[in-house]
């Protein structure tokens, strides 16, 4: 029979207690570890930003192509594809787009997809809970594995491995929801260098071929798997951009900027969001040069970058193929993509 | 992984001298990246490391 209790205050046990009511822990004012909004740690944990490609064949050396998903081939070889619900159905709740579907072809083991969380205090000594849906469609995986890395950067500390779950034959073909919760170990007496991070790594230990499709990722503060938390899309791509950004124009870019010298251009390249670090720059084929008339056609090269505010100032060593560049004269650079990676 | 790794100058901006400013780095299915010298880059560190393993970055021709 249905009932009701009304009253004016649950106050807690002890002054560390909490309340917990069916299984949530409230504490202080919001649900222990979670507070309101922003709980998901994992970036692009729904699957919706593809900046590089929505599908790629053949991975053997580690690298991303969903945003912020590290793929290590270790001596496999990946097939990465985001795939799409079928809309309606009810096995991942709340009508999610898109899945990931990860396939090694190549027999290996060891074989697996992270995601990196920049500055490696992120859950250091705290309890975190890490929520999936997952399945596998041909070759199922047998061996599978989540666990953390404390990664202490450049020169310091050595790294930190905590399993955080590793068990036979867990998927099956049908989706199911996985949670697990685990504590991070204290950073206390580490040294702490340029790009450490933490990373979530979920692996399979049996040399195989397999695949396995996974959904709806979510890393949490404290020890209950709550709800998926959506963000807008303008919001989670502006997060993936931090890391990774690209634009492909068709030839139809056009950057304005100035000779130096004949042989030295200099210009503003703009960017969606500030990145963690001076970006890694990779340039479509044959950029050319325009300033007064003549032209370079033939070995535009990128010799500096800074990250400034809104974008990179950057310097391009030049040599007029047509014509003779002048100094200090205005000039464009047409370019038709750009990629600009930050990642960790 | 890495192939090849060559060094980037840019003119000072006042007095022209050249200033080591970045790499650029040709992996081995022939991509070329732009790699500045920020020791939070990840391709940076991976430059690091390859010259740790015996490699040499060259000048540039």
């Amino acid at each position: 029979m249905a009932s009701e209790v009304k009253v004016n205050t649950i106050n807690e046990y002890t002054t560390a207690s909490g309340v917990t009511i069916d299984g949530v822990e409230l504490k202080d004012g919001s649900v222990k570890g979670n507070g309101t909004g922003r709980k998901n740690y994992i970036i692009n944990g729904n699957f919706d930003i593809w900046q590089r490609g929505t599908s790629e064949t053949g991975r053997t050396s580690s690298g991303y192509v969903a945003d912020r998903w590290f793929i290590n081939p270790s001596g496999g070889s990946v097939d990465s594809s985001r795939q799409e619900f079928t809309a309606g159905q009810t096995d991942v709740p709340n009508e999610p787009q898109y899945f990931y579907r990860f396939e090694n072809t190549v027999a290996d083991d060891n074989v697996g997809l992270w995601q990196k969380f920049e500055d490696v205090r992120t859950f250091a000594g705290q309890t975190i809970t890490i929520s999936f849906y997952a399945k596998y469609t041909t070759n199922k995986p047998t061996n599978l594995f989540i666990d953390l890395n404390q990664n202490f950067g450049s020169s310091g500390s050595s790294e930190v491995s905590t399993s955080v779950f590793d068990d036979t034959n867990p998927y099956t073909t049908s989706w199911q929801k996985f949670t697990y919760t685990v504590t991070v170990p204290s950073i206390s007496g580490k040294t702490i260098n340029a790009n450490n991070y933490i990373g979530v790594r979920f692996g399979n230990r049996t040399n195989e071929t397999f695949d396995f499709d996974i959904a709806q990722v979510q890393v949490e503060k404290g020890s209950v798997a709550t709800d998926f938390e959506y963000r807008p899309i303008g919001e989670e791509i502006s997060l993936c951009q931090r890391y990774y950004q690209y634009s492909d124009t068709g030839s139809r870019y056009v950057i304005n900027g100035a000779l130096q010298s004949t042989t030295d251009f200099r210009c503003f390249i703009p960017l969606h969001t500030e990145m963690r670090a001076t970006p890694t720059v990779t340039l479509g084929a044959s950029p050319v040069v325009v300033s007064n008339g003549a032209y370079d056609n033939n070995g535009v090269t990128l010799t500096g970058n800074t990250q400034i505010a809104g974008g990179l100032a950057s310097a391009f060593s030049v040599a007029a193929t047509s014509g003779t560049f002048g100094n200090f004269q205005p000039a464009s650079m047409r370019i038709n993509t750009l990629e600009f990676d930050a990642e960790i | 992984m890495i192939s090849s790794v060559v060094k980037r100058y840019t003119p000072d901006i006042d007095t022209g001298e050249l200033e080591l400013t970045g790499y650029a780095v040709t992996l081995d299915d022939g991509k070329e990246l732009f790699v500045p010298l920020d020791e939070s880059n990840r391709h940076y560190q991976e430059v690091l490391q390859w010259v740790a393993e015996g490699n040499e970055i060259s000048e540039p021709s």
